[in-house]
């Protein structure tokens, strides 16, 4: 579904990304792993518009998504979450989780209207639905701002999802979550794949990444190094010693 | 009484001035060009309806529409400019304008007598064609649909782009039209607004909409509060009403204004509206009792 050929980035003379290729079907949890400064958050950069691509192409379903600009790669169903949080802090629970669905309005009435028309309502019930799936309900008149860390994790998800993507792409999700919230991420993660979604995850959190990804790709400077599902990459000499170092 | 009137009139005009700011800084743009198209609305109605007979309502129309259309193609530049450089580019274009009317000379012979913009001297005997119920009925329509948009989803995707264009982006809010239209919007209704000034007070000189009158235009806004559509009109409300009120200072009124917008800014960044908006949801979010919600749990 989703294909990156030979993707490259660089920074003036840094090679942030070189020659990526990797390819995810629907529902498939993809992995993608490396030591701080591989390249992982620059890969979501790129496929998601964020930085204009240097070299190579991605194409989603068919449709080149190369040189789109954010909004129109979201369209074609690319979502994101953000590393360091990203929220309308002083939107609500909810109306954090409804911006994104303007993008499914059939009609212009329900882009423009001040009243719930039929679309709306519908709308509406995804959102709480959304909302409560991410133990968000109580908090749905909220200002995301005022919610804790952990929450805010949540529902950055949550607004993900509201895009009704094809590949959602996770950026560090359990990056500060407690051991409780990490079960709960775990089994999100898989129930996102299990409905057809397929999932870009992007982790430091191995037993994360070793629990739910179909398939992992492991980054080192900015090239992939291995891929394959988790038992061979953990196994991979070439990734400890990227992870460790090497014995002298 | 019709003192109390002119000052509620000279407020209802200066809400449309800063409603027009506000439509802008709503998407997070800090705009000081709302004077520029304020000066041409009040110079075009002025001279449409005055010179040419035409009546009030399409004068400001045709004024609006044409402000809308220069703010489409200030607005598109604009999209790569941002906090201070905005500005800077913005109030350069309102001096643009005001030099522009500076030495703008243009005069008709009617009933015997040259009338028209006269340069430095201003543009004198527009006819008086406004009065408090065609301002009222402006201000309840921008008030109206200010509100409208604020309900709507177009309204969640302003606020979406003020609060993180990034994040904004990446959930599919289409960055460059909401911008561009959200200027072109507020270029319309700074348009409207001014040709309502100048068929008000009937003599109007570019020298009245210089830098002065863009920072004012940005304090009714900071005062009042830039998150709600409401903020913008009270803050038009009580900064007109101030410099009435505070007569009593004589000469030092002016200071004593600028002392309390000062204080104003300090005890209530968020603007009045706003900072009294947020406390009273909070003290209700307080009054109801939350439980924690843990995932999993």
């Amino acid at each position: 579904m989703l294909q990156v050929n030979h993707l490259s980035k660089t920074f003036g003379g840094l090679q942030a990304v070189s020659d990526l290729s990797f390819s995810v079907s629907p529902g498939e949890i993809f992995g993608l792993i490396g030591p701080n400064g591989s390249g992982k958050t620059t890969t979501i950069n790129l496929l998601t518009g964020i930085f204009p691509v240097s070299a190579g192409t991605f194409v989603l379903d068919g449709h080149d998504l190369t040189r789109e600009k954010p909004e129109r790669i979201v369209r074609a169903g690319m979502a994101r979450t953000f590393q360091n949080l990203r929220l309308f802090a002083s939107h609500s629970v909810m109306d954090n989780v409804r911006t994104g669905q303007t993008i499914h309005c059939k009609s212009l009435l329900s882009r423009f209207s001040a009243f719930a028309t039929g679309e709306e309502r519908e709308f509406q019930r995804e959102a709480e639905e959304l909302v409560k799936r991410f133990g968000l309900g109580d908090r749905a008149d909220w200002p995301a701002g005022t919610l804790s860390y952990g929450e805010k994790k949540r529902l950055e998800i949550a607004r993900a999802l509201a895009l009704r993507p094809k590949v959602l792409l996770l950026d560090e999700p359990a990056a500060g979550m407690n051991a409780v919230e990490l079960e709960w991420l775990m089994k999100a993660i898989r129930e996102i794949g299990a409905s057809g979604t397929a999932v870009i995850l992007v982790e430091h959190h191995m037993k994360l990444i070793m629990n739910v990804c179909h398939n992992i790709a492991v980054l080192n400077f900015g090239a992939k190094i291995a891929e394959g599902p988790p038992g061979e990459i953990a196994r991979d000499p070439e990734v400890i010693t990227a992870y460790l170092g090497k014995a002298h | 009484m019709s003192y109390i009137l002119n000052i509620l009139e000279l407020a209802g005009l200066n809400m449309l001035l800063a409603l027009s700011v506000y439509a802008t800084l709503k998407v997070g743009q800090f705009s000081l060009a709302q004077v520029g198209f304020w000066s041409i609305g009040a110079y075009g109605t002025g001279m449409l309806t005055t010179l040419y007979g035409f009546p009030l309502l399409p004068g400001v129309l045709v004024c609006g529409a044409a402000c809308a259309v220069i703010g489409v193609m200030l607005g598109y530049p604009c999209l790569r400019i941002r906090g201070i450089y905005l500005a800077l580019a913005t109030v350069a274009f309102s001096e643009v304008v005001r030099v522009f009317f500076h030495n703008f000379k243009f005069q008709v012979e009617k009933g015997g007598k040259l009338v028209g913009p006269d340069a430095t001297l201003g543009f004198r005997g527009i006819d008086v064609l406004t009065a408090w119920p065609q301002i009222l009925c402006a201000v309840l329509v921008a008030i109206g649909v200010f509100a409208w948009i604020e309900r709507s989803r177009l309204g969640l995707s302003a606020n979406a782009v003020r609060e993180d264009e990034t994040a904004a982006a990446c959930a599919g809010v289409n960055i460059v039209a909401i911008k561009v239209g959200m200027f072109a919007f507020g270029a319309f209704v700074a348009g409207v607004g001014g040709g309502l000034y100048s068929t008000y007070v009937s003599f109007i000189n570019s020298d009245n909409f210089g830098f002065h009158l863009a920072l004012i235009s940005i304090f009714y806004v900071s005062v009042g509060g830039t998150e709600r559509f409401y903020g913008p009109v009270i803050g038009a409300l009580i900064l007109t009403a101030l410099p009435e009120v505070l007569r009593f200072a004589g000469d030092f009124r002016m200071v004593v204004y600028g002392v309390i917008v000062l204080a104003l800014m300090v005890f209530f960044p968020r603007g009045l509206a706003d900072e009294f908006r947020v406390r009273w949801t909070a003290l209700l979010r307080q009054r109801r009792p939350q439980q924690d919600t843990a995932p999993g749990a």
